[in-house]
């Protein structure tokens, strides 16, 4: 049978079908009716995760270890059930962000890092390199044992050269589909659905081919899975594979591999590439969280029974396990179903390849050489027209290189390591993203430094307890390194660091390894601070789920540029098309006006977003900072949203004073115009008052002048009766018009003061003096009580003498002749001497206290006894008083009396 | 009714309970060969507790998608109104 002719032929036919499923998908992307746009399509593109290691290595281990394989897909499971709160927040973020690939997601988390996402890539590419030889190793393997059965025997690779060994032409078959799969053409969504649909496929058909296989074998060569098992049972060595004690290891190292798998499925490159950045819709993940467990299940189900059938087949020893989903088939003459299963591993091992080759070419083009080219000054890219085609180059030329490199370690270590262990490499290499992924989603805290150091540690050490090892146990380090540690030095031997035994290799190196990533993280996150563009970052992506709600655009470019520079950067990248097709969608998305010469602030945003989608964030922010001139970060704009909460607490915090204020301010404002509105009346009273008070004599006076102009012979007694009246009403206007005068001049601060210390007590007597006549005339006694000693006091003495007259003839006014007592007391306190009036009259109304200090206020007298005042004289003495900084007041009980007190401050020296 | 905080309890118990059943000390009182039902105890164990764990989620999940269908009902039907 031509074999060796048409297993190619098939081979080429297979791959072409794969082309196409991913030609017509693409097509459909770019007509808007997506096909992978469903749950279904999404799992199975996740399902990228049953490699060439599943297909065959899992055979392979079961065969030796029992149940040892399944860790692998139970951690996946267990993962699956936290997806829909880990995978979504992860999705999220990298939805709002741009994110193209992990080291992105990591480098953007830590401030946009260009030294971490390109930490993260080197460690991807030297982490991923075990898993994609492993892939060339099972193809390669697979295709010999196709064509060369029954001679079973795999040649030695190191006798061959390379052009003479099938590998390398596999490798440079799946360079080339990786190339033409993933870098077709630039786009601003690194999304490659045409690619996702044909993974989709590869998954679809791994099963199928698998299922086959092993219902062949179960159900065809053995009596289904009872008689399988029961044949199985009689065969002390299978038999002693029935329980745990098989598992290598033992629970710990069953426990290191199920944690290992949960970090796999996430955060191997092209787990990340599948799940995060090709993701349509975050609510798949609804759906996939149990698809995909039940996927992993289905192709698990056979994988026991063909290892047990395939060593029950074969004598011990002859035949490969990792080959038995080929040689069984083909022991039995069905060279169609061995056909069928070497294309299901071709679709397994091929579908990882492409993924994690895209996955990788693009981090190594966003993440390491296009910054480092940038940075190139000689190379003068930010002036460079149209990169579009060196960004392709860049990529193509990562994807051969990668292949390359996993060419490179298969034809190093190839023969000494089943599939499985290379595997396990890969997945502790991977396992080194979670700390610094998941820290970064849930603490803030978490710094760029604290996230370098774990990154790196956490490598230095897997390459020192597993990487190392693999390649001294393949002879290319001398074997006495592994067995006496470098240098002889005991402690530090590779598979025993520090002592440490009794583990096997992968949890020794998870523990090791877990310890200085997690330890240097949280304790360099600790003691170091994070920068203002880290806090952003860092702020976004732990709060991403709080982020909706208020608008995202955060002004953190403080400088200016214009939207012609921003265009021809976004073109030099897109595209003159694409550039422009970009630029015209983000009009409808604000009123931001593209014809304006100023760029805007959020356009320059979205010019970064745009290319972080193409070149990854920290590329993209040193580009958008070539062409923005001035500060590259406003502090104002980071403050801004730090913290939102906080950031809203002050706002009504501020409002609350505002609004404190405002209140005052009113509250101020209708006192003041409710006095406006008593002053106001206050001051109609005023003058209809005064108009009253002038009208009066001056009615009198008119009266009796007319009296006398008509009459000239009145008596001469009438008439001097009648002059005096007029006179007097004369002196009563006059002294009303002074007291007005006097009332005025205070009020507008026009009056002269004469200042000067002056003791009070002789201003007492001086005005106990002048109204002794009247007092007597009243027939009122008077008491005055002065203290010995002086009391002194700033005043204009004038002023205050009226004062003292003012409330010395009040009294007498109200005292009934012949009972009337006034008593005078000059006392002194603290810093203030006190003046007090006190009269034995009526007394006065408790609501009228107040009121008899206003203008023109009498107090009502009993019977028609009008007092012979202006009405005006306490007011004046009030405002005395105070303009000298005392105060004047009025105690008294309605029968009892009134007493009058001022006080005035002391001047003692 | 169940509300987004209730499934992330739901899902977070699920792996807790999960990771306990397979791993030791539980897993090793499962460790027998002797069959069960024709199949090897060990095996059986395992294979139909992680079938049970897929039905669970898939129960929790579709509750979780016929809440978010429920408040996107009522979503739309608010802002017809």
């Amino acid at each position: 049978m031509p074999r060796g002719y048409l297993i190619p032929l098939i081979s080429v036919a297979y791959l072409a079908l794969l082309f196409g499923i991913a030609y017509v998908g693409d097509k459909r992307a770019d007509s808007q009716r997506s096909i992978i746009a469903n749950p279904y399509i999404y799992t199975l593109s996740i399902a990228v995760y049953c490699t060439a290691w599943t297909y065959y290595g899992s055979v392979g281990r079961a065969a030796s270890t029992g149940v040892g394989f399944l860790p692998i897909y139970i951690g996946p499971t267990l993962m699956a059930s936290l997806w829909w709160l880990v995978l979504r927040k992860i999705i999220r973020i990298a939805k709002t962000q741009r994110i193209t690939s992990i080291a992105d997601f990591i480098g953007s988390r830590y401030g946009k890092s260009a030294v971490i996402a390109g930490l993260v890539t080197v460690i991807a590419v030297i982490g991923i390199m075990p898993y994609i030889s492993l892939q060339l190793k099972a193809v390669s393997t697979s295709y010999l044992v196709l064509i060369n059965y029954p001679d079973v025997t795999i040649p030695h690779y190191r006798d061959i050269r390379f052009w003479a060994d099938n590998a390398f032409y596999v490798a440079l078959v799946l360079a080339t589909f990786a190339i033409l799969f993933g870098t077709r053409h630039i786009d601003a969504t690194e999304r490659h659905e045409g690619m996702v649909a044909a993974i989709a496929f590869e998954s679809l058909f791994k099963l199928i081919a698998f299922l086959a296989v092993g219902i062949f074998v179960t159900y065809g060569l053995f009596d289904g899975f009872q008689g399988l098992f029961r044949e199985a049972a009689a065969v002390p060595e299978l038999s002693a594979l029935m329980t745990m004690d098989a598992v290598p290891g033992g629970y710990g190292g069953w426990f290191s591999l199920t944690f290992l798998a949960m970090m796999a499925i996430l955060f191997l490159p092209r787990q990340f590439q599948v799940t995060v950045v090709e993701n349509v819709d975050e609510a798949h993940v609804r759906k996939a969280v149990w698809l995909l467990p039940l996927y992993l299940l289905v192709i698990n189900l056979f994988v026991l029974p063909i290892a047990f059938g395939g060593r029950m087949t074969f004598p011990a020893g002859s035949v490969d396990p990792d080959t038995f989903m080929l040689t069984i088939p083909l022991a039995s003459g069905q060279t169609a179903l061995a056909v069928l299963g070497f294309l299901g591993g071709l679709s397994a091992a091929t579908g990882m390849v492409i993924v994690a080759t895209i996955a990788l070419s693009t981090m190594v083009c966003n993440d390491l050489v296009m910054p480092a080219l940038l940075r190139v000054e000689a190379l003068a890219l930010h002036r460079r027209e149209d990169l579009t085609g060196l960004l392709l180059g860049i990529r193509r030329g990562t994807i051969i290189v990668v292949v390359l490199l996993g060419y490179l370690y298969f034809r190093l270590i190839g023969e000494s390591y089943t599939l499985v262990s290379i595997g396990l490499l890969s997945f502790s290499a991977a396992a080194q993203f979670a700390p610094a992924i998941l820290f970064g989603i849930y603490w803030k805290g978490a710094t760029r430094a604290g996230a370098s150091t774990g990154l790196s540690a956490g490598f230095l050490v897997w390459g020192y307890t597993l990487l190392m090892p693999s390649l001294a146990q393949s002879g290319w380090l001398p074997q006495s390194w592994l067995d006496q540690g470098p240098l002889g030095i005991e402690l530090l031997r590779p598979y025993e660091l520090f002592g440490l035994h009794g583990l096997d290799h992968i949890t020794h190196s998870l523990f090791w390894s877990m310890l200085a990533n997690i330890g240097g993280l949280a304790a360099v996150s600790i003691v170091t601070h994070q920068s203002a563009i880290e806090r952003v970052q860092a702020a976004l992506f732990v709060d991403v789920f709080r982020e909706e709600g208020r608008p995202r655009e955060t002004h953190l470019w403080g400088g200016t540029t214009t939207v012609g520079e921003l265009k021809a950067l976004a073109a030099r990248f897109l595209g003159e098309a694409g550039a422009s097709r970009a630029f015209s969608g983000f009009v409808p998305a604000g009123d931001v006006d593209l014809t304006e010469a100023a760029a805007d602030p959020r356009l320059v945003n979205f010019t970064e977003r745009l290319l972080s989608g193409v070149i990854g964030a920290a590329s993209a922010r040193v580009m958008v900072a070539s062409v923005v001139k001035g500060e590259a970060l406003s502090i104002e704009g980071v403050m801004e949203i730090l913290d939102e909460t906080s950031q809203v607490m002050q706002y009504s915090r501020r409002l609350e004073q505002k609004s404190a204020q405002l209140e005052a301010a009113t509250t101020e404002l209708r006192d003041a115009n409710r006095r406006l509105q008593e002053l106001d009346k206050m001051k109609d009273e005023f003058v209809s008052t005064v108009s009253h008070e002038l009208r009066t004599p001056l009615t009198s006076i008119r009266a009796f002048s007319e009296i006398l102009l008509r009459s000239p012979d009145i008596e001469s007694s009438r008439r001097q009766e009648f002059v005096e009246i007029i006179v007097g009403e004369t002196e009563r206007l006059t002294r009303l018009i002074n007291d007005l005068l006097d009332t005025a001049k205070i009020e507008s601060a026009a009056v002269e003061w004469h200042k000067e210390r002056y003791d009070l007590r002789r201003v007492i007597d001086a005005s106990v003096n002048s109204v002794r006549a009247l007092y007597g005339e009243n027939r009122v006694d008077i008491d005055v009580q002065l203290p010995p000693e002086p009391a002194m006091v700033e005043i204009d003495r004038d002023r205050l003498l009226q004062v003292v007259l003012n409330l010395l003839s009040n009294a007498a006014k109200f005292c009934e002749p012949g009972e009337g007592r006034v008593v005078l007391v000059l006392t002194r306190q603290e810093g203030e001497v006190q003046v007090s009036v006190a009269d034995n009259g009526p007394g006065i109304d408790p609501e009228q206290k107040d009121a008899i200090f206003e203008k023109f206020h009498q107090a009502a007298q009993d019977g028609h006894k009008r007092p012979a005042g202006t009405g005006l004289g306490l007011a004046i003495s009030r405002q005395i008083i105070l303009h000298h900084g005392g105060r004047i007041w009025v105690e008294s009980e309605p029968g009892h009396g009134a007493t009058f007190c001022f006080v005035l401050p002391a001047a003692d020296a | 009714m169940v509300d987004g905080k209730a499934v992330r309890d739901r899902l977070i118990a699920l792996v807790g309970i999960g990771i306990l059943f397979v791993n030791y000390p539980l897993l090793s009182l499962f460790s027998r060969g002797e069959p069960v039902l024709g199949i090897p105890m060990t095996y059986l164990y395992l294979f139909v507790g992680w079938a049970l764990f897929i039905v669970s989620i898939g129960i929790v999940m579709g509750r979780e998608g016929l809440r978010i269908r429920r408040e996107g009902d009522r979503r739309d039907g608010n802002s017809g109104e």
